[in-house]
């Protein structure tokens, strides 16, 4: 009784004890299960920075000469759109200019591929800068090419006007074809010159402007030049088309007249031909068809003899089968001689029921010919195949026996 | 607990938080965890409360023991020990049991001392007795916690998954989307029958090796002090 005493104190404590392992369990088991139910969260796909890129570029697909249009717009132009436009327009740009500037691009289109597949904001911004100065170098680069075509151009005009100048001396029919030639690379390079001066005319620097204005006049006055000259060429020019074009016009008849005959001499040649490959066409399909008929003949004879080959091999398989499913069942005496055989005619009725087993040969030992018997009669119903056709090769057996000794 | 729904609820899109495997688990199930629940809480409790008890025990026989051997007078210790009386610890009530019977039958002198030494005993041993019945109580119930609960546990798994089968019948293609509910739902009571019983086994090995040693050295005692009481003039 007074050993209850103690206890007493720790009971309550006892208990909040267990308690509280209860509740840690039960925790255990609530957070350790429920962790699992959580479905997995989807991942977030921010797209949205892509889709300026998106809408600029098909803009400067559709004007492919953009270039043309005022490049001060750009760096005005909302610092969000990425570098998208710009590797378009940079793209763009080497094709119409020279062939210096590629290398740079292609750099530049790497670098933005890379950058494009991050798409953050931070780094937009670093973006748009790198923009300003890439398109900076880019303009120095299209500036120094111009300088340089502008040169080309230059030497260009300068030979021609010594051309120019030499044909005016002499006036000969010789350099007529030459000066044409000459003419037309004149015309050619100007338009060109033009086309670039269209281009660089609406930016930033009225001096090109000026410049353009000035060469506009030279490029009149040449104009002028040269259609003074063309004109006094023009003339001979007509006469000499005119003989020639007779010339030509009688060789052309005659040629035809060549082609005729030589066309219907290979008609006739052809129509010979076709007639005899005709011929040996027909003999050759009528030996064709000969031999196919041969070949379906002996092979539907190989497939009729597969075919009793195959039906052999089964009914003499299930022969043996039967044979053994009966010999299975044979119980005789251990003294029966093995030197004895016994037939029987089975009658079989499908289904592989026995109607009637009769002793055709007796073996002599009288023991054995009813165990025989009796196990044809255990043994049903007998193995038969499948195929009801082949009931047939089963409906009379003759069955041979033997004793074996084991 | 939780309440108890009494419905098979064989959802297979339901989700298989904790909570929910209780709740829709069958009915028997459901007692099952709930019979489990209860012993494994009384099996705890009685875990701590032995816990304390024996710790108690050993700390006061200790004691009561360097006492006895340091103290020359057993008439003083005697006393001490009766006004205690509760605080004493099982070996104390031993002693004083003993010195009482010792005392008592030493008043008669016609005694023989043999059968002074022959009361005392049996007087000392009763306590004893009584001590270790004390001690060794609930004891019995960690060690059938420890072997009954994972087969009751078991039982409710086997229930459980039994329905979860029979109700996988009744679908046409049977997937494991169809049975993981009510396996998972079975399982929680062999868990929880585990989980009442492995402490409940460790407890009472852990408790019963405990108190055989207290009762080697109680009965040490009781041999040590009947050869002093021998020798009292």
């Amino acid at each position: 009784m007074s050993a209850i005493v103690y206890a007493k104190p720790y009971k309550l404590r006892a208990g909040a004890l267990a308690f509280i392992v209860h509740c840690a369990f039960f925790a255990l088991i609530f957070f350790g299960a429920s962790w699992r139910v959580q479905p997995p969260q989807g991942m977030v796909v921010d797209i949205w920075e892509s889709l300026p890129g998106m809408e600029t570029a098909p803009v400067k697909v559709e004007t492919p000469k953009a270039i043309e249009q005022p490049k001060l717009s750009k760096p005005v132009q909302p610092v969000a759109p990425p570098k998208a436009d710009l590797e378009l327009s940079e793209k763009k740009r080497p094709q119409e200019k020279s062939k210096p500037i590629k290398t740079e691009p292609k750099r530049l289109i790497e670098k933005v591929d890379v950058q494009a597949e991050r798409k953050k904001q931070a780094k937009l911004r670093v973006q748009a800068e790198q923009k300003v100065i890439e398109e900076q170098k880019v303009r120095a680069e299209q500036e120094r090419v111009r300088a340089e075509q502008a040169d080309v151009v230059a030497k260009l005009r300068r030979n021609l006007k010594a051309e120019l100048e030499k044909a005016a001396r002499s006036k000969v029919v010789e350099p007529v074809k030459r000066l044409a030639t000459l003419k037309a690379a004149l015309e050619l390079s100007e338009k060109k010159r033009l086309q670039k001066k269209i281009q660089d005319a609406q930016p930033k620097l009225k001096a090109e402007a000026e410049q353009k204005a000035e060469a506009d006049q030279r490029a009149e006055e040449e104009q002028k030049v040269l259609a003074k000259v063309a004109k006094a060429e023009q003339r001979a020019e007509a006469e000499q088309k005119a003989e020639a074009e007779q010339k030509k016009a009688e060789a052309e008849q005659r040629a035809e007249a060549k082609q005729k005959a030589k066309a219907e001499q290979k008609a006739k040649a052809e129509q010979k031909a076709a007639a005899e490959q005709k011929a040996e066409a027909e003999q050759k399909a009528e030996a064709e068809q000969k031999a196919e008929a041969k070949q379906k003949a002996l092979a539907e004879k190989k497939a009729q003899a597969e075919q009793a080959a195959a039906i052999g091999r089964e009914v003499a398989e299930y022969r043996d089968k039967i044979h053994a499913k009966i010999r299975r069942y044979i119980v005789i005496l251990p003294d029966v001689p093995y030197n004895i055989t016994t037939e029987f005619n089975v009658t079989l009725l499908p289904g592989g029921m026995v109607l009637k087993a009769e002793l055709t040969k007796p073996s002599g030992n009288a023991a054995y010919d009813s165990a025989v018997e009796r196990a044809i009669k255990k043994a049903q119903p007998l193995p038969l195949p499948p195929d009801v056709k082949l009931f047939g090769n089963f409906r009379e057996l003759h069955l041979t026996f033997k004793p074996i000794k084991d | 607990m939780e309440k108890l729904k009494g419905i098979v609820n064989m959802d297979v899109t339901h989700d298989l938080s904790f909570i929910h495997l209780i709740q829709n688990a069958s009915v028997l199930v459901q007692l099952v965890m709930g019979l489990l629940l209860f012993v494994s809480l009384m099996s705890w409790w009685f875990i701590f409360l032995k816990m304390y008890s024996v710790r108690q025990a050993v700390k006061q026989s200790e004691e009561f023991e360097e006492s006895f051997w340091n103290n020359d007078d057993l008439n003083r210790l005697y006393q001490n020990t009766a006004v205690m009386r509760g605080d004493s610890g099982s070996m104390g009530r031993i002693f004083a049991a003993g010195f009482t019977e010792f005392l008592k039958l030493k008043k008669k002198h016609d005694i023989d001392i043999n059968a002074v030494m022959d009361g005392t005993r049996r007087a000392m041993r009763a306590t004893y007795q009584r001590e270790m019945d004390t001690l060794e109580s609930h004891l019995a119930f960690l060690a059938t916690v420890g072997s009954v609960s994972p087969y009751v546990g078991l039982f409710g798994t086997v229930w459980g998954i039994m329905n979860a089968f029979r109700g996988l019948a009744n679908v046409g293609q049977a997937t494991l989307a169809h049975v993981a509910p009510g396996i998972a739902e079975a399982l929680i009571a062999t868990a929880m029958g585990l989980f009442a019983a492995i402490p409940a086994v460790v407890a009472y090995n852990r408790y019963s090796h405990d108190i055989t040693r207290l009762a080697s050295r109680f009965e040490i005692f009781m041999e040590e002090f009947s050869n002093v009481l021998q020798r009292q003039p």
